[in-house]
């Protein structure tokens, strides 16, 4: 457990370090932690961790939840950027800044939203012009 | 938000949510805004001060030209000449032309030189006959504008260019290009803040001819498919959003606010996202 932990703070600096952080990395784009993935075992799991860093406001926290298969890949990550003081959301927002994520479709209707931002409400004349175009070459 | 504006204009339809009902006079005044924003802008109308431009080589390009191509100045540099003002001969050569004809007259024309152009006052000099087409940052900065006329808290949304001055944070969802009935994410965008949406899905009009194209190249862009912004200025939220078409969102993340570019296989890239997506 505590190597494992040791390797969590280690895979975390590496991610970072390489701005490849991911909030949602899935088996397939998560790469087991070279070295250590060499020589040692692991225990699957979630681990927990939380790491300090100074900030112009002052000494400030970054909690990081990972979960680790037995080859040592890190198969879900999630940072938590919430700040506990002072101005330091726009600098954990820094640390959080890099996703790569394959992303899904979720129904809007099973969203609780407020507006939709997208090109469906595409120019109409752009529309019709197209819808023109396409009358005259199946004619 | 209660009450709901709708109409059509600059080609999109717009939706102003607010409060309280808007004014007459400042309805008026939406009005007149948006018609001479067009009409200076405007590469589809013939009476526009873009249109002098294609004949004369300079124009007055009104009180919005120093704010608006200032915003181009920014994005050309960080996207090393890609999205530039100038694109409007690109476009046309493929076929997005005043006729909206969508006949490709021949080969890629890249733009003319954006750097060569000088910008007197509210006057545009160009070194030659130019079009201009301002379609990276106008539907947005126009957005702005308008949410700065109505005097009460509302939300403008012109065509998916979204400004928020509801007081509050907005949930907006991220339209998936592939369905638009379901959304690739959602995020918050706080009041004062605006957000801007970008896809070719939706503007094709023939096997890799769209409107998002590179001044460079006067070629479509092709990696990316869609992409979202969000900025405090509407304008710039616009413009980052055609600019994640051509460079990493980290080398947008100079900056403020945050950008996501979604590549053909769906994977998104996003810097300084504040949001949730679903994968």
């Amino acid at each position: 457990m505590h190597t494992s932990r040791a390797l969590a703070h280690s895979a975390l600096l590496t991610l970072l370090a390489t701005g490849a952080l991911s909030a949602c990395s899935t088996a397939d784009n998560a790469k087991p932690s070279e070295e250590a993935g060499a020589k040692t075992a692991f225990v699957a799991g979630e681990y927990r961790a939380t790491g300090q860093y100074p900030t112009p406001g002052g000494l400030q926290g970054i909690g990081v939840t990972l979960t680790l298969d037995e080859k040592g890949i890190i198969t879900k990550l999630e940072v938590d950027p919430k700040a506990e003081t002072g101005n330091s959301v726009q600098f954990q927002g820094k640390f959080a800044s890099g996703i790569r994520a394959e992303v899904v479709g979720k129904p809007i209707t099973e969203l609780d939203v407020d507006k939709v931002s997208g090109s469906s409400l595409t120019s109409k004349g752009f529309n019709q012009a197209v819808a023109k175009i396409i009358e005259k070459a199946q004619a | 938000m209660t009450t709901r504006w709708q109409f059509d204009a600059i080609g999109t339809q717009w939706v102003i949510e607010s409060a309280e009902s808007i004014s007459k006079e400042t309805k008026l005044a939406v009005w007149q805004r948006i018609e001479e924003f067009d009409k200076t802008w405007s590469r589809f109308r013939a009476d526009s001060a873009v249109s002098q431009l294609r004949s004369e080589g300079s124009a007055d390009l009104g009180a919005d030209a120093a704010e608006l191509l200032g915003i181009y100045d920014e994005l050309y540099g960080a996207t090393v000449g890609a999205v530039s003002p100038l694109v409007g001969g690109s476009m046309e050569q493929l076929g997005y032309d005043a006729e909206l004809s969508f006949e490709s007259k021949g080969d890629a024309v890249a733009a003319p030189n954006w750097t060569d152009c000088a910008l007197e006052g509210s006057i545009l000099h160009s070194p030659a006959p130019a079009v201009l087409d301002v379609g990276a940052v106008g539907k947005g900065f126009l957005a702005g504008k308008v949410a700065d006329l109505i005097d009460v808290p509302c939300v403008v949304d012109a065509g998916g260019d979204i400004v928020n001055r509801s007081g509050g944070l907005l949930k907006i969802a991220m339209e998936d290009p592939r369905d638009a009935n379901s959304a690739i994410g959602v995020v918050e965008i706080p009041s004062g803040w605006a957000m801007a949406g970008s896809a070719v899905n939706r503007r094709t009009w023939g096997a890799g001819l769209h409107h998002i194209v590179d001044a460079r190249t006067g070629a479509p862009a092709t990696s990316v498919v869609a992409s979202w912004a969000a900025a405090p200025d509407a304008g710039m939220a616009d413009g980052l959003a055609t600019a994640a078409f051509f460079v990493d969102v980290e080398t947008l993340g100079r900056f403020e606010g945050w950008t996501l570019a979604l590549d053909q296989k769906f994977w998104a890239d996003a810097y300084n996202f504040p949001g949730e997506l679903f994968s």
